[in-house]
């Protein structure tokens, strides 16, 4: 190979990579499905990933309320073991299939509820599960915005099953991270009634990939301004979990 | 470079042996990781106006008027590798006071030491689970009474700070997918079940089924002295909020001695969950083998037992309401239960309220109100009654 050959060649490459990164205008942007789908595995869609959250009911910044649970989760299933306060310690609730159940030590058996029962604050059972808003809602993009100096996709979600714990909710996406990092929650009525922000300080390793997790959600009830309601997730980790984890029988006693 | 090469040899010892003991841990970590534990004490009072019937004559039952516990319960679990052990003994002490009509009252002061759990589980395989011991087994979705449970269908919610007794089992549970699991259970004996109800050993294969949105479980049961039964529950999530669910049994008829038949029973049910957090349920229960007319005594007299773990209720006819919200400000858990008897008209409305104060303490406050005529089922042993204590959890 000569060398005014593979000069030549250098050229070409870096010609076509600097092609390549241009934004063209025929480019087709990410679908909304795409875009929910990257957001949603922030969120816990991962199969096999174990965490912490620490739920936080807070007041005018000062901590009133306090829960901690050991989460479990494959794909939209998850099974959760409270570990603090000692009052709560052993309390479990577990999701299967949207089916979800919860049992607390002294009680005979586990008890089915529905996602949109109170955990604490604003916080319903159902904030606590993975997210899958790219199957369980139908998008409608709305004009784009920028929320704290980020670009942001915005999507109309409005529910197309009724298993899902908000009926319609507003969803900011970064443009650039691919997270989704604001949602307002709206009743069937459409009166706004909670909101949400998100951080993603997390990062788990998947298939050899490092990428960011959701490390905190703060819940805003619309009705209390002043009372704010913060899960904090810790310490996420791929962990091969088999059907046992979920299996009602086996889990809750 | 002799030299040099040995330190590399011996640095990569150090890191081969760091991370063999970072990969293993020891047996002390393990049974350190797989430990926990939950200390409970619980001290209460109990109020119980007691009424004279005809199935309490001068309270020949010796239903206690006054009642102070105290109930020390540790809760022990152990997970290590393919095992686990479950391990809840308790430790009672009561003091109560008995009033006849016309008599000194009775004062009693009992104390007793006993393991209500406590089990012994290993996982051979991912898919197969084998239990044995004692375990106060409870399934299905209805709140006033579990018929399809072959073994104790009496649920304890009226009041859930009261445990539940365990009986003793084996137990193989296969866990054919996330969807579909298959239980043989052999009841081996009583446990704690108190001697004054019958006790029927009974062996049963349950199968359960998850899907989007559903549960369904079917139980067939055989039981010493009875007929084969076939029992079963199911729930459908119609909504977020809206969750139906039915679960029931049938079965045929024994004609042995002394033994109530058990027929057929079916429990309906709706729960549903506002945006604002609490959750109404209503029932119907439907109970073939009840007894619908005569007084009370009779129907207990026919059925050969006061008290039967699997036939808590004597009639044919229930309704149930109840109403449950979490953290009212932040503080306060209640649950309201109605239960309206259809046949005598009798009822029971039994408030359960839960305060919690700091990260240990519950207060606990249990009013009930019973009404009724002196023949019928709620309306024959209390007239009120009052439970109030305190429980501390570390």
């Amino acid at each position: 190979m000569t060398a005014p050959y593979r000069t030549r060649r250098a050229w070409g490459a870096t010609a076509l990579a600097i092609f390549m990164s241009l934004p063209s205008p025929g480019r087709a942007e990410p679908s909304s499905a795409d875009i929910l789908k990257a957001a949603d595995e922030a969120r816990g869609s991962v199969d096999g990933l174990a965490w912490r959250v620490a739920i936080e009911s807070s007041e005018n910044d000062r901590v009133t309320d306090r829960l901690v649970y050991d989460i479990k989760v494959r794909a939209f299933d998850f099974a959760g073991v409270s570990l603090e306060p000692p009052k709560y310690k052993g309390n479990k609730i577990l999701m299967l299939n949207t089916n979800m159940w919860f049992y607390k030590p002294g009680l005979s058996r586990p008890v089915p509820i529905s996602q949109r029962q109170k955990l604490m604050g604003d916080a319903a059972y159902g904030d606590i599960a993975a997210t899958n808003y790219a199957e369980n809602y139908t998008a409608t993009r709305l004009p784009d915005e920028v929320v704290n100096g980020e670009e942001c996709y915005v999507f109309d979600l409005k529910a197309n099953i009724d298993k899902v714990t908000y009926d319609r909710i507003t969803y900011w996406v970064s443009k650039k991270r691919q997270l989704g990092i604001k949602a307002e929650y709206f009743t069937v009525s459409g009166k706004k009634f909670k909101s949400a922000w998100m951080d993603y300080a997390n990062t788990v390793k998947v298939n050899g990939h490092t990428r960011p997790f959701l490390s905190r959600i703060a819940l805003r009830g619309e009705l209390m301004n002043t009372e704010v309601t913060y899960l904090k997730l810790a310490n996420p980790h791929i962990e091969a979990i088999p059907d046992y984890v979920f299996n009602l029988n086996l889990f809750m006693r | 470079m002799r030299k040099r090469l040995s330190l590399c040899v011996a640095s990569l010892c150090l890191t081969w042996s760091a991370c063999a003991a970072q990969d293993a841990p020891t047996l002390g970590q393990e049974i350190s990781d797989g430990f926990y534990s939950r200390i409970n004490g619980l001290a209460y009072g109990l109020y119980q106006d007691t009424l004279s019937s005809p199935l309490n004559p001068d309270n020949g039952l010796g239903i206690a008027s006054n009642q102070a516990a105290f109930q020390f319960r540790p809760d022990f679990n152990l997970k290590l590798r393919a095992f686990e052990f479950d391990l809840r003994p308790r430790f009672y002490w009561t003091r109560s006071r008995i009033d006849y009509p016309g008599m000194a009252p009775e004062r009693k002061i009992e104390h007793k030491v006993f393991l209500n759990e406590g089990s012994i589980r290993f996982r051979p395989h991912d898919r197969l689970t084998l239990s044995y011991g004692r375990e106060n087994l409870q399934w299905g979705p209805a709140a006033l009474v579990s018929p399809s449970n072959p073994f104790n269908a009496n649920n304890g919610k009226n009041n859930p700070n009261i445990e539940q007794p365990g009986l003793d089992y084996a137990r193989a549970v296969y866990v054919a997918s996330s969807a579909v699991t298959v239980s043989l259970i052999d009841n081996t004996g009583r446990g704690r079940l108190d001697p004054i109800n019958r006790y029927r050993k009974a062996r049963a294969v349950k199968f359960d089924f998850t899907g989007d949105k559903t549960f369904v479980s079917l139980i067939g049961s055989k039981a010493t002295g009875e007929g084969s039964r076939i029992g079963g529950f199911a729930g459908w999530n119609v909504s977020d909020a809206l969750l139906l669910h039915a679960e029931g049994s049938a079965g045929r008829k024994s004609n042995g001695p002394g033994v109530a038949p058990r027929n057929r029973q079916l429990l309906t049910g709706a729960s549903y969950t506002l945006e604002s957090g609490p959750t109404l349920t209503a029932e119907y229960f439907f109970n073939k083998d009840g007894c619908p007319d005569a007084p009370i005594q009779t129907c207990l007299q026919r059925r050969g037992a006061l008290l039967d773990p699997v036939l808590p209720l004597a009639r044919r006819r229930y309704a149930m309401l109840q109403f449950l919200d979490t953290k009212i400000a932040g503080k306060l858990n209640l649950t309201a239960r109605f239960i309206r008897n259809l046949d005598d008209v009798s009822s029971q409305f039994v408030v359960n309220a839960e305060y919690e104060l700091g990260n240990h303490w519950q207060i606990l406050v249990v009013p009930a109100h019973y009404r009724g005529a002196a023949d019928s089922e709620f309306g024959s042993l209390l007239h009120r009654s009052l439970f109030v204590g305190a429980s501390y959890t570390y």
